[in-house]
């Protein structure tokens, strides 16, 4: 359908205003919510993801691609939460105690959400507790930790072996990403996955929660 | 001795090539670029206030600061160049609290893009306001301190790199007492604000200096700071023009 093609083409120029209007165009012609999400913003970030894995274009395009998909949502999600629809999957994110660094782990909540996941972004310096309650009270079956500090990456595993003390091991995955953190480590302290950059993140999330 | 410093913005704005690079792109870019980077630019200069501060050491304090929590790689580099170096000096440099909190607002208020280029541009500033703090140490030994010997180069070491476990940032701050230029360290380590740099100055010869990037610790850094140049390890940024000065050492 045309209009669905021209807001994926607006995202993927990361023309906000163009989204915003034709959004609104296509809930007016009557579209279904869900559809306008699935084959016009879905389908651009879908777009925009693959650019940015094939380096075609880099950052900063996938960011002004996210605000313009964004633009999109905010008015989708009142129609979206009133049929009771909800995203592809819920993952609960956020820096570990002790770290204040925020930006990598936002890239990361902006890319996932543009891939249509929900995202339950508890921010920076978080506890192993609030993590683990978090996905508990949200239902998530996915938690992604950031950390850049060496000093703070123990707590990741503080994490892991609060799952295991809570018999929540397997039931929800970890997955956990930042400069000084690799997939050795993730090895080394039980987290179920590593991911090198938002890009990466956004793909083992799809392989873990499309598994379930 | 002890040294307080403050700069001018223009003094650290980071070269836009440099920039890219943060953001894993290279050079090249399109207009929409172009314009992003102008704006983060603008809030750069209008918000950073660029200080710095430096102390200097001997190789016997800097040990004492060096191995004192003892959870230094036990390849860490850096134990091999300390003790010979010639002048020893702690330092710190900032960008202060108002380009981070720009950062967290731009974010916050959904614009991403800009958010991201301001971070990117902050951090290459911050390491510019090291060096600029590096190029000051230099310039005291050359011209109005201790008497250098003939070639020698000032290289900085941060806690964190090159073997220096972060932990040492603790010892760090007890004896160069940032807090004059609004610096403080959180229970991580983590310096406040943000955008700050930390850590050594180093001058020697150049041979006291690492020629290779094969240590454990190297190749979980992304900062590549360092490379050889035949003779010692470079800064790769962008230094202003030095009065002449022997081919760039001090």
């Amino acid at each position: 359908m045309e209009i669905l093609a021209n807001i994926a083409t607006a995202l993927i120029g990361g023309d906000d205003p163009m989204v915003a209007q034709l959004t609104r165009e296509a809930l007016n012609q009557g579209l279904p919510a869900r559809r306008i999400l699935d084959e016009g913003l879905i389908a651009g970030m879908n777009v925009v993801g693959e650019q940015f894995k094939s380096h075609e274009i880099f950052l900063p395009d996938v960011l002004l691609a996210a605000r313009a998909m964004y633009a999109g949502m905010d008015l989708l999600k009142p129609m979206l939460a009133a049929q009771g629809i909800s995203g592809r999957g819920k993952v609960v994110l956020g820096t570990v105690r002790g770290d204040l660094h925020d930006i990598g782990k936002n890239l990361v909540a902006i890319l996932l959400r543009g891939a249509g996941f929900e995202v339950i972004d508890l921010g920076k310096d978080v506890a192993p507790e609030e993590f683990v309650a978090a996905a508990r009270r949200e239902n998530a079956t996915l938690i992604g930790m950031s950390a850049l500090l060496t000093t703070t990456m123990p707590v990741m595993k503080q994490v892991v072996d609060l799952l295991r003390q809570e018999g929540l091991h397997g039931q929800i995955r970890t997955i956990i990403g930042g400069a000084p953190v690799s997939a050795e480590y993730a090895r080394e302290i039980g987290a179920d996955g590593y991911a090198y950059d938002g890009a990466s993140a956004v793909d083992r999330v799809k392989e873990y929660l499309e598994a379930h | 001795m002890r040294a307080l410093l403050r700069y001018a913005p223009e003094r650290v704005r980071p070269e836009p090539a440099a920039v890219w690079g943060l953001l894993g792109a290279g050079s090249g870019q399109s207009v929409r670029h172009s314009r992003l980077l102008e704006q983060a630019e603008a809030l750069l200069m209008e918000l950073a206030a660029p200080a710095g501060l430096y102390q200097e050491t001997t190789v016997a304090g800097f040990t004492e600061i060096f191995y004192g929590d003892g959870r230094n790689h036990p390849e860490a580099v850096l134990a091999r160049i300390f003790p010979r170096a010639e002048h020893l000096a702690l330092f710190a440099a900032t960008l202060g609290p108002a380009v981070s909190e720009k950062i967290q607002a731009l974010f916050a208020a959904g614009d991403f893009a800009l958010g991201a280029v301001l971070d990117a541009a902050a951090s290459e500033a911050a390491d510019l306001a090291a060096v600029r703090v590096e190029e000051s140490f230099g310039e005291m030994l050359r011209t109005g301190g201790p008497v250098a010997l003939p070639g020698q180069r000032v290289r900085r070491y941060s806690p964190g790199y090159c073997g220096w476990d972060l932990t040492g940032q603790r010892r760090l701050f007890e004896r160069l007492q940032p807090g004059e230029i609004g610096l403080t360290l959180g229970g991580s380590c983590l310096m406040e604000p943000l955008k700050s740099v930390s850590g050594v100055l180093l001058a020697g010869t150049p041979d006291i200096h690492p020629v290779e990037r094969g240590f454990p610790y190297c190749s979980g850094c992304r900062s590549a700071q360092c490379y050889v140049d035949g003779s010692g390890i470079a800064s790769t940024k962008n230094p202003e023009p030095q009065p002449k000065c022997d081919q760039g050492t001090y």
